[in-house]
C-alpha cells in the first residue's frame, strides 16, 4: 500500500514537473505570453462595439427578456473569459504533443516509465494555468475598458464550476490528442471544431436565442450545445455572477451534468487515446512528421 | 547458463507503404520488411554492436526493445521483462540515446532538462539532485549547466543526451548511432566514455547501433551484422575478421567497372577472394582484393585494370576490416 502511495506521489511529481517545464518553455518566448494576454480583448471588443451601437448603451431590454440580465457587456465578458479555456483544454495537450514530435522529444517522453496520462495531465495543467492568467488579464482589462458588474461573493463557486468544465474538456482533449498524433496536421479540424463551438455555445448570446431564431431546429441545436461542457458551465457561472440572470438550465442541472460529463469524458477520452496510441506503436509512426 | 540482458526470438516487423488519398491515406499492399526473424542474445555487462548500413533495421530493433514499436511477430525480453506484457518495467530498466541532440529541450538549460527527466524516470527528490550533479561533472558540463541547450555544441548536446539516459542508473543502455554527426575528436571521447566508463567501470549492458565499422571494431565485445532486416553473422570482431583469413587487402577505387571485367577478376589465380561495392554517387566502384602477398602482385593487378580500360582513382593496402567481412557476407558495403 505504501508502494502505491509512493508511486502515486512520483506520478504526481511527473505531472507537476511537466507543467513546470511547459511554463518555463513558454516564458522563454515572452512575446507569446504578451500576445495571448492582450489578443482576446480584440476579439471581444467588436461584439461590444456592435451591441453598443445597436441598442444605444450597455443595457438592452430585449436582451434582458432572453437572458434575465439587461447588461449584455458583462454577459459577454464572462462568456469570453470561459471560452478562453476551451481552446487550451481541448487542443493544448494535442498541440503540445505535436510540438514534441516536431522537436524530436516525443519518443523520450513515451519511453519514460511514468504513466503517459501523467505527462498529458501536466501539459493540460500548464495550459490551464497560463489560460487562467490570460482569462484574468482579459477580465480585468475588459472590466476597466467597458465596465463589468458581477457578484464577487460568488466568485469561489464560479471558479469551482470552471474547474469542473476544464476537467470535462480534458477528457475530450485526450481524445483529440490521439487524433492529432494519428493524423498529424490538426489545422482544419481545429478551426472547424472551434468555430462550431463558438457558434452553437452561448458565448456572446443567451441560449434561448437559438430556439427563438431557428424554431424546432434550434431546439436540437440547443441540445447539442448543452452536451458540450462549455454551455452548462456558462449557464451556471452566469447564474452565480450576474445579478439577474435567467438561466435556461438550472444551476443544479448544470452542475450535475458537468460532474457526470467529467467522469464520462475523462474515461472515454483516456480509453480512446490508449487505443490510438497502440495503433500508432503498431504502425511505427510515433516520431513521423 | 549465461545471464542475458536482452533476448529476441523470431522478431519480425513490416511496414505497409502508404499512398496519398483525399481524406485518409490508402494503405498499399506492398510491405517493407524492416526486421526478419531476428534472434539475438546479449549477455549481462556485454558491449554489443549492431552494425549495418542505413535502413538495415537497426533503429527498428532499438525501438522495439524500447517499447516504441510493437513487432508483428516474435518476442523480445529486456532485463527479463517482455516488451509487450511489461512495457513499464522494460522502460525502467533501459536508458536510450536516440535522435541525439534533437531529443533535448533546447529552450531549457542542461540542469532543467535533467531535472525534468529525473521526475519522468521517477528518481526520488533526494537522489535526483545528487545524481544530476554527478552526471554533469562526469560529462564535464557543470560549468555550463545553467546555459540554455540551444547554446551548446553538437558534442555537448550528445553528452547531455547520454547523461539523461543514465539519470535513473539503468542496467541497460540502448545507444542508437551515438556518434552520428559528431566531429572526430568528440566521437573519440564519446566512444572512450561509453567503453571505459559505462561498460568497463559501471558494468552496463550496452547495445550500440552504428554504421561506422571502426566504432564497432574498437568498442564492442561482440558484433552482429544486420542487412535488410536479417542478422547475417554474430561474433567477436576479431573472430569475424578471421573469416577473411590471414590475408592482406588491396583496395582499389576505379571510375567504372564493366561486368566482363568483374568476372575476369575472379580468374586471377593468386586471389583468395574479392568484393566489389559502390564508391559513391558518381558510379565509381571499390574493389577489395584479398591475397597473401600484395607486393608480389600489385604490378600485375594495375596492369590488369589498365588493360581492361578502368581508370584507377586510388590504391591502398589494408588489414582486413569488419567492412570486408560484411561485404564478403552480403556483397554490399556499409556506406559512409
Amino acid at each position: 500500500m505504501s508502494m502505491d502511495r509512493k508511486s502515486l506521489v512520483l506520478e504526481l511529481k511527473a505531472s507537476l514537473y511537466t507543467a513546470k517545464k511547459e511554463i518555463l518553455v513558454n516564458l522563454r518566448y515572452p512575446l507569446w505570453v504578451v500576445f495571448w494576454a492582450i489578443m482576446p480583448i480584440f476579439w471581444l471588443a467588436p461584439f461590444i462595439f456592435q451591441g453598443h451601437a445597436l441598442v444605444g448603451g450597455r443595457f438592452s431590454e430585449s436582451f434582458g427578456e432572453l437572458a434575465g440580465s439587461t447588461d449584455f457587456i458583462t454577459f459577454a465578458i464572462i462568456g469570453s473569459s470561459l471560452y478562453a479555456y476551451v481552446m487550451s483544454a481541448l487542443w493544448g495537450m494535442g498541440l503540445s504533443l505535436r510540438r514534441e514530435q516536431w522537436g524530436g522529444t516525443l519518443e523520450m517522453l513515451l519511453i519514460s516509465p511514468c504513466n503517459k496520462f501523467s505527462i498529458l495531465f501536466g501539459k493540460a495543467l500548464s495550459d490551464s494555468i497560463l489560460t487562467s492568467f490570460y482569462a484574468i488579464v482579459q477580465f480585468v482589462l475588459a472590466s476597466l475598458l467597458f465596465g463589468a458588474s458581477i457578484r464577487v461573493e460568488n466568485m469561489f463557486f464560479a471558479v469551482l464550476i470552471v474547474v469542473l468544465m476544464v476537467l470535462a474538456l480534458y477528457g475530450i482533449g485526450f481524445l483529440l490528442s490521439g487524433v492529432i498524433l494519428m493524423y498529424k496536421e490538426p489545422g482544419a479540424l481545429l478551426n472547424f471544431i472551434d468555430t462550431l463551438i463558438y457558434t452553437i455555445c452561448p458565448v456572446n448570446y443567451p441560449l434561448r436565442t437559438l430556439i427563438l431564431l431557428l424554431g424546432g431546429v434550434g431546439y436540437y441545436v440547443t441540445m447539442v450545445s448543452i452536451v458540450f461542457p462549455l454551455t452548462p458551465a456558462l449557464e451556471a457561472v452566469r447564474t452565480l455572477l450576474l445579478p439577474s440572470f435567467n438561466p435556461y438550465l438550472s444551476i443544479a442541472v448544470a452542475v450535475s451534468y458537468l460532474i457526470a460529463a467529467t467522469v464520462v469524458f475523462l474515461m472515454v477520452g483516456m480509453l480512446l487515446f490508449n487505443l490510438v496510441e497502440k495503433k500508432i506503436r503498431r504502425k511505427g509512426g510515433i516520431e513521423a512528421y | 547458463m549465461q545471464d542475458y540482458s536482452i533476448i529476441t526470438k523470431g522478431l519480425r516487423k513490416t511496414y505497409r507503404k502508404e499512398e496519398g488519398g483525399f481524406l485518409f491515406k490508402k494503405r498499399s499492399r506492398e510491405t517493407i520488411v524492416a526486421l526478419d526473424n531476428v534472434d539475438l542474445s546479449i549477455g549481462r555487462g556485454e558491449l554489443f554492436g549492431l552494425l549495418g548500413p542505413n535502413g538495415a533495421g537497426k533503429t527498428t530493433l532499438v525501438k522495439i526493445l524500447s517499447t516504441l514499436i510493437i513487432p508483428d511477430a516474435g518476442t523480445a525480453l529486456v532485463n527479463g521483462y517482455d516488451v509487450l506484457k511489461e512495457p513499464r518495467r522494460v522502460r525502467a530498466s533501459i536508458g536510450v540515446v536516440s535522435s541525439g541532440e534533437r531529443s533535448l529541450y533546447w529552450k531549457l538549460t542542461a540542469r532543467e532538462n535533467l531535472e525534468y527527466f529525473a521526475r519522468l524516470y521517477k528518481v526520488p527528490d533526494d537522489v535526483a539532485g545528487r545524481r544530476i550533479r554527478e552526471l554533469l561533472s562526469l560529462m564535464e558540463l557543470e560549468d555550463r549547466a545553467d546555459e540554455l541547450v540551444e547554446k551548446y555544441s553538437s558534442g555537448m548536446r550528445q553528452k547531455l543526451a547520454i547523461a539523461r539516459a543514465m539519470l535513473h542508473d539503468p542496467e541497460i543502455l540502448l545507444l542508437d548511432e551515438p556518434t552520428l554527426g559528431l566531429d572526430p575528436g568528440f566521437s573519440k571521447s564519446i566512444r572512450s566514455f561509453i567503453k571505459e566508463e559505462l561498460n568497463r567501470k559501471q558494468g552496463k549492458t550496452i547495445l550500440l547501433t552504428t554504421h561506422y565499422m571502426e566504432e564497432a571494431d574498437q568498442m564492442c565485445d561482440r558484433v552482429a551484422f544486420i542487412n535488410k532486416g536479417r542478422i547475417v553473422a554474430v561474433d567477436a570482431p576479431d573472430r569475424l575478421k578471421n573469416m577473411i583469413g590471414k590475408n592482406e587487402v588491396l583496395k582499389i577505387v576505379v571510375s567504372s567497372l564493366e561486368d566482363s571485367v568483374l568476372s575476369a577478376i575472379g580468374s586471377l589465380s593468386f586471389l583468395e577472394d574479392y568484393g566489389v561495392a559502390d564508391a559513391g554517387e558518381d558510379g565509381g566502384k571499390v574493389v577489395r582484393m584479398y591475397m597473401k602477398d600484395v607486393d608480389a602482385h600489385v604490378q600485375e593487378i594495375v596492369g590488369f585494370f589498365s588493360k581492361a580500360g578502368c581508370r584507377i582513382l586510388s590504391l591502398s593496402v589494408e588489414k582486413p576490416t569488419l567492412e570486408d567481412v560484411f561485404i564478403k557476407l552480403t556483397g554490399e558495403a556499409l556506406g559512409d
